[in-house]
C-alpha cells in the first residue's frame, strides 16, 4: 500500500471513529460530495483549460476524465462550523508530463490516471469558518471560500481567501466582504536589509452587496465591487512580479440586479458600470448588461439568456473594454452552451471557443441563448441554441464568433445519480477567418455519470 | 471413488466430533441487547455478535433460538453522559437467574475490551451453575423460555406508553395494510377510517377492510412533485377537502381536491401556497399556509387558510422563529397557559421557542427526518457539482389535547449530505415539564422508513405510512399503512 493510500485509509478510519464517537462529542460531522465521469468524442477539446480548437482538419478523438469532491463540515452547533472542501481530478490514462495542457490537479503528470495510479491529486478547494456572531447576529465566513458576483459570474466566480459578513434585517440582506486573491510579495532574501514583509504587493477585492425582497416574487439588489491591484507596482525593483493579475490597478464596479417572478415567468436582469485606472495614464470606463429567464411552457420550461460586455478596438485613450479578474474565473452558465461558453456541468475540461475570455482580448462580446428543458418521470432533456459575437470588430473587421446547437438526454438512475448523453455542434463565424480561415466546425459528444450528495 | 470415500470419511468424522462435543456442552442463546439511548440502536446486533463469539467454546456453544437453549443470556447497553454500562444476566430454561455481571467504561474505545471481560466473568458462572443444576434431579418439566426474559426491566416499562401494544413491546402491534406498490410520500386522514396517500404519480384514496381497497385516485403530470398532503372535514355534506402541496418546475402550484361520494374533484389549482394541517395546542384541526419566495424557500409568516368561494383566504398570521416553517411547527401550552412554539432545526433537533421567539430548549437526539424534498436550480454548480439545491421537508409535529408533543424519529442505515436513506423509526411522545420536553414513551422501533403520519385524537390512533421497500433501479418499491392505538 502506497503512502497516499495509507494516508487516505488513516483519514477514513479517523473520520469513521469520529463519526461513531458522535454521541459523546458536541461535534457533528457532515459530509457532502460529488463524483462525475465524463467521456468526450470531439474534434475540438484538448482536455484541459486550453481553448476549443478552431483549426483546419481537426482530428476527432475520445478522452475521458473524472472529478471527485469531498466536503467535510465539522459542525459545533447551528451557529458555528468549519467547512473543508477537497477535489481529486483525473484524466483517464493520465496527462503527459510537461504537456502544459492539463488542468490544475491533472497538470504535469500529477494525475492518478497514469499506470498504477498513485499520484498526489488531492487539491484543497475551500477551508473556512462559518459562524453567526452572537452580538450582531451577522453571519461571518472567514478563510478560503467560494464567492460569486451578482452578474451571472461574467465578472468573477472563484475560490478566494477572505472575510465576508452577511446580515439579514427583515427583507434586507446586506454583505460586506474583503478578499485577497493575490500577494506577490517576494520572500525576503537572507541578504535583504529592507525588512519588507508580506502583504506589500497585493490584489484585493472589496464587496458591498445589498438585496431587498420587495415581496415574495421580486428581489432587487445593488452592489459595489472594488479591486485594488498593487501587484505590479514593484516593476522597478528586483522583486518584480512577473504575472500581475488582473491587468489594471484600480477598478470600481457598481451595478444593479433583480430577480423577478411574473406568473409563469422568472426574469433576472442585471447591469453594471466600471471605472478606474488601467495604469497611471489610462482610465477605464466600461459597462455590461444582460438578463436570464425561464418561462413554463408545455411540460417543461423555455430558458433564455443574453448579455453584452462593452469592448474597445482602439488602443488610444481610455479603455472601454469590460474588465474581469481573469478569464479562468468567469462563467455564463445560464447560456447552457457546450462550445460557445464553457458548460456549467464541466469538470476538468472547462473551456470555450474563446478560452473562457468573454472580453475577447478587449473587444467585448455579446451573446443570445435560448433553450427548452423538461423532465418525464426519471428522464430529463434539454435542447439549446446560441449565438455570440464580439462587441467590436477585430483587426480583420469581423465580429461573428459562431452559432451553437446542442441537446442532452439523461436518466435519473437514483435520486442522486444521473446518466446522460449530450451532443453539441458549433458553426464558426467570421471572427476566426483571419487566424483559421479553413477551420472545421467544432463538435463534441459527451457521456456523463453524475453522483452528488 | 477415492475422493468420495475421503469426503465421506471427513464428513463422518466431523459429525462424530460434533456429537461428542455436544455431550458435555451448555447451549446458550444470546438475546437482543436493550440499548439506550435510541440512537445507539445500531449497536444491538454488534453487541449480540461480540458476546456470542466470546462466550462460545470450551464447554459452551451458542444456538440460534431460545427454544433449544439451556441458558438464555440477555443484556443491556446504557450510556449516560460519557459513561457506558454493559449489564448481562443469564437465566436457565425455567427462568431462574444463574449468573449476572456488568462492566462499565468511559468511551466507545473501551467497549470491546469490556465485552471480553464481561464474557469471561459470566461464562465461568454459567458453566459452574449449569453443572450443579445438571447434577441435581429434575424437579419440574422443562418450560419454554418466556418473553419476560428479553423484556425490558419493569422500571423501564413504567415510563413507557400506557397502550398495551407499547408496554408489552409486542411484535407487530397495530393493524397493517397489505403492501401497496410504489413509494408513498404522504398520508392524510379525516377522522373516518379512510386514508389518502400520495406518491410521485398522484393521490390515492383507500378504504381499510380486510385489506386496503382503492376507492378513487387522481393523477398528476410527471413534472409535478407532491411535498405534502392534508385533509379537512368531513363537512356536513360529507365533503372532504384534500390539500395537496405541489411543486411544479421550481414553483409552488398546489391543488385542493374535494372528495365526495368516493369521487375526487379539483376545487382549485395552481395555488401558490404550501399547506399543512395541524391542531395547535391540541385543539381543533386547522389548515395553515405559507408562500415560497424568490429569496427564501419559506417566505414570510404562516397563515390560517380558509376556503372561500373556491379561493384561499389567509388570516391570523403567525411569525415563524428561526428554522420554523409551515411544515415543521406546532404550538403547545404549559400548565399555566403559557404558549410555546416547537419546530425542527435544520439539523433535525426538536426546538422549543418562547412566545417571544427565543429558543429555550433543544433535544439531545435528532428527531423527525424525512426523505421528501424539493430542488431548486440555484446552486453554484461549480462548487457543488450539481445545479440543484435540495431542501428536505420536515416531519409533522402533533400536539395532543393533553399537551403532549408527538414526533417521529427516523433513523437508520445512513444519512449523508443530501443522500438520505432511513430504515427504521419510532414515534416518540414528549411532555413539557416547565423547562424541557421529557420523553414519556415511544413506540417499538419499526424496521421501515416512516414517510408520513397522522394522529386521530378521537380514536387515539396513529396512522403511519411506512415505506417497506425503497424504489430501486427497475423496481417500484412498496409501502404499508399501519394503524396503531396509543392509549
Amino acid at each position: 500500500m502506497s503512502f497516499q493510500k495509507k494516508l487516505l485509509a488513516f483519514a477514513a478510519v479517523s473520520a469513521l471513529s469520529a463519526a461513531t464517537a458522535v454521541p459523546a462529542m458536541a461535534l457533528e460531522n457532515e459530509f457532502h460530495g460529488m463524483f462525475k465521469f465524463m467521456g468526450f468524442q470531439t474534434n475540438a477539446l484538448q482536455g484541459g483549460d486550453a481553448k476549443v480548437l478552431a483549426s483546419d482538419d481537426a482530428h476527432s478523438g475520445f478522452f475521458a476524465e473524472q472529478r471527485a469532491r469531498i466536503m467535510y463540515t465539522a459542525k459545533a452547533n447551528d451557529n458555528l462550523k468549519l467547512v473543508t472542501h477537497f477535489e481529486l481530478d483525473t484524466r483517464f490514462g493520465g496527462i503527459k508530463v510537461t504537456d502544459g495542457k492539463g488542468y490544475k490537479g491533472t497538470y504535469n503528470g500529477n494525475d492518478s490516471g497514469n499506470l498504477d495510479a498513485d499520484a498526489l491529486t488531492l487539491e484543497t478547494k475551500n477551508v473556512y469558518l462559518d459562524f453567526n456572531c452572537p452580538i450582531t447576529g451577522a453571519n461571518f465566513k472567514v478563510g478560503s471560500q467560494p464567492w460569486a458576483d451578482a452578474y451571472q459570474s461574467l465578472f468573477l466566480l472563484a475560490d478566494m481567501t477572505g472575510v465576508i459578513a452577511t446580515k439579514k434585517v427583515d427583507n434586507f440582506t446586506g454583505s460586506l466582504g474583503w478578499f485577497r486573491f493575490d500577494d506577490n510579495t517576494a520572500a525576503i532574501a537572507s541578504t535583504d536589509t529592507t525588512n519588507t514583509g508580506a502583504g506589500q504587493y497585493t490584489a484585493d477585492l472589496i464587496v458591498v452587496d445589498g438585496k431587498y425582497a420587495i415581496n415574495k416574487d421580486i428581489t432587487v439588489g445593488a452592489t459595489y465591487y472594488n479591486i485594488q491591484n498593487d501587484t505590479a507596482l514593484t516593476a522597478a525593483t528586483t522583486t518584480a512580479p512577473t504575472v500581475p493579475v488582473p491587468n489594471y490597478e484600480l477598478l470600481h464596479m457598481i451595478g444593479l440586479n433583480a430577480d423577478m417572478k411574473f406568473g409563469d415567468a422568472v426574469v433576472k436582469p442585471f447591469a453594471a458600470y466600471q471605472f478606474g485606472e488601467k495604469n497611471s495614464t489610462t482610465d477605464i470606463s466600461a459597462y455590461m448588461f444582460g438578463a436570464t429567464g425561464k418561462v413554463k411552457v408545455g411540460p417543461g420550461s423555455v430558458n433564455f439568456a443574453g448579455y453584452y460586455l462593452s469592448g474597445d478596438n482602439n488602443n488610444t485613450g481610455d479603455v472601454k473594454s469590460f474588465q474581469t479578474v481573469a478569464a479562468s474565473t468567469t462563467y455564463f452558465n445560464a447560456s447552457n452552451m457546450w462550445l460557445l461558453q464553457r458548460p456549467g456541468q464541466a469538470i476538468n475540461t472547462s473551456t470555450s471557443l474563446l478560452g473562457n475570455d468573454n472580453t475577447a482580448k478587449g473587444l467585448g462580446t455579446a451573446g443570445v441563448f435560448a433553450g427548452y428543458e423538461g423532465t418525464m418521470d426519471k428522464v430529463f432533456y434539454n435542447a439549446n441554441v446560441g449565438y455570440m459575437t464580439t462587441s467590436k470588430k477585430n483587426a480583420a473587421g469581423d465580429k461573428s464568433i459562431g452559432t451553437e446547437i446542442n441537446a442532452q438526454v439523461g436518466y435519473k438512475v437514483y435520486d442522486n445519480l444521473s446518466a446522460s448523453v449530450a451532443g453539441a455542434y458549433a458553426f464558426l463565424g467570421n471572427y476566426f477567418d483571419a487566424t483559421a480561415p479553413d477551420a472545421d466546425n467544432p463538435y463534441l459528444v459527451n457521456v456523463q455519470l453524475s453522483y452528488a450528495f | 471413488m477415492k475422493r468420495s470415500l475421503v469426503a465421506t470419511l471427513v464428513l463422518l468424522s466431523a459429525l462424530l466430533a460434533a456429537t461428542v462435543a455436544s455431550a458435555g456442552t451448555t447451549r446458550a442463546y444470546i438475546a437482543d441487547f436493550a440499548v439506550s439511548p435510541a440512537d445507539t440502536a445500531n449497536l444491538k446486533p454488534t453487541l449480540q455478535r461480540l458476546l456470542a463469539t466470546r462466550l462460545a467454546g470450551e464447554g459452551l456453544v451458542t444456538v440460534d433460538s431460545a427454544a433449544e437453549a439451556d441458558v438464555i443470556v440477555s443484556g443491556s447497553y446504557v450510556t449516560l453522559g460519557k459513561m457506558f454500562s454493559l449489564d448481562v444476566i443469564a437465566k436457565n430454561a425455567s427462568g431462574k437467574q444463574v449468573a449476572s455481571a456488568f462492566e462499565q467504561g468511559e468511551s466507545v474505545d473501551a467497549l470491546i475490551p469490556a465485552i471480553g471481560k464481561l464474557s469471561a466473568k459470566i461464562k465461568g458462572d454459567i458453566l459452574s451453575q449449569v453443572k450443579v443444576q445438571a447434577a441435581a434431579p429434575a424437579t419440574a418439566a422443562q418450560v419454554a423460555p418466556s418473553a419476560e426474559i428479553v423484556r425490558k426491566p419493569a422500571s423501564a416499562e413504567i415510563v413507557m406508553a400506557p397502550a398495551a401494544e407499547i408496554v408489552h413491546n409486542d411484535a407487530m402491534p397495530g393493524w397493517y395494510s397489505q403492501r401497496i406498490t410504489g413509494v408513498m410520500s404522504g398520508i392524510a386522514t379525516w377522522g373516518t377510517k379512510d386514508v389518502v396517500v400520495a406518491d410521485n404519480t398522484g393521490i390515492h384514496v383507500y378504504r381499510p377492510g380486510a385489506k386496503l381497497d382503492l376507492v378513487t385516485e387522481a393523477a398528476l403530470p410527471d413534472r409535478m412533485k407532491i411535498l405534502g398532503i392534508d385533509a379537512m372535514g368531513p363537512e356536513a355534506s360529507g365533503r372532504v377537502l384534500i390539500f395537496v402541496t405541489i411543486i411544479d418546475r421550481e414553483t409552488v402550484a398546489s391543488r385542493i381536491y374535494a372528495l365526495q361520494n368516493d369521487t375526487l374533484k379539483i376545487v382549485a389549482e395552481e395555488i401558490p401556497y404550501m399547506f399543512r394541517s395541524l391542531s395547535p395546542y391540541g385543539g381543533p384541526k386547522k389548515v395553515y399556509a405559507q408562500q415560497m419566495g424568490r429569496s427564501e424557500d419559506f417566505y414570510g409568516d404562516v397563515y390560517e387558510a380558509n376556503i372561500v368561494d373556491g379561493g384561499v383566504k389567509l388570516t391570523n398570521p403567525i411569525k415563524m422563529p428561526r428554522y420554523a416553517n409551515v411544515f415543521n411547527f406546532n404550538m403547545f401550552r404549559d400548565k399555566s397557559g403559557k404558549s410555546y412554539l416547537t419546530a425542527f432545526s435544520e439539523s433535525g433537533y426538536l426546538l422549543v421557542y418562547s412566545d417571544t421567539g427565543e429558543e429555550i430548549w433543544r433535544s439531545s437526539d435528532k428527531l423527525g427526518g424525512s426523505e421528501t424534498y424539493f430542488q431548486k436550480k440555484d446552486a453554484d454548480e461549480r462548487t457543488t457539482g450539481t445545479p440543484f439545491r435540495t431542501r428536505f421537508i420536515d416531519q409533522r409535529i402533533v400536539v395532543t389535547d393533553k399537551g403532549d408533543v408527538l414526533v417521529p424519529q427516523n433513523s437508520g442505515f445512513f444519512v449523508l449530505g443530501n443522500l438520505r436513506s432511513y430504515s427504521k423509526y419510532s414515534i416518540v411522545s414528549f411532555a413539557w415539564n416547565g423547562s424541557s420536553l421529557e420523553e414519556s414513551w415511544r413506540t417499538k422501533q419499526s424496521q421501515n422508513y416512516l414517510a408520513d403520519w397522522t394522529y386521530n385524537p378521537a380514536a387515539k390512533e396513529l396512522t403511519l405510512l411506512e415505506v417497506a421497500q425503497k424504489g430501486t433501479f427497475g423496481g417500484k418499491g412498496g409501502s404499508v399503512v399501519r394503524v396503531l392505538g396509543v392509549e
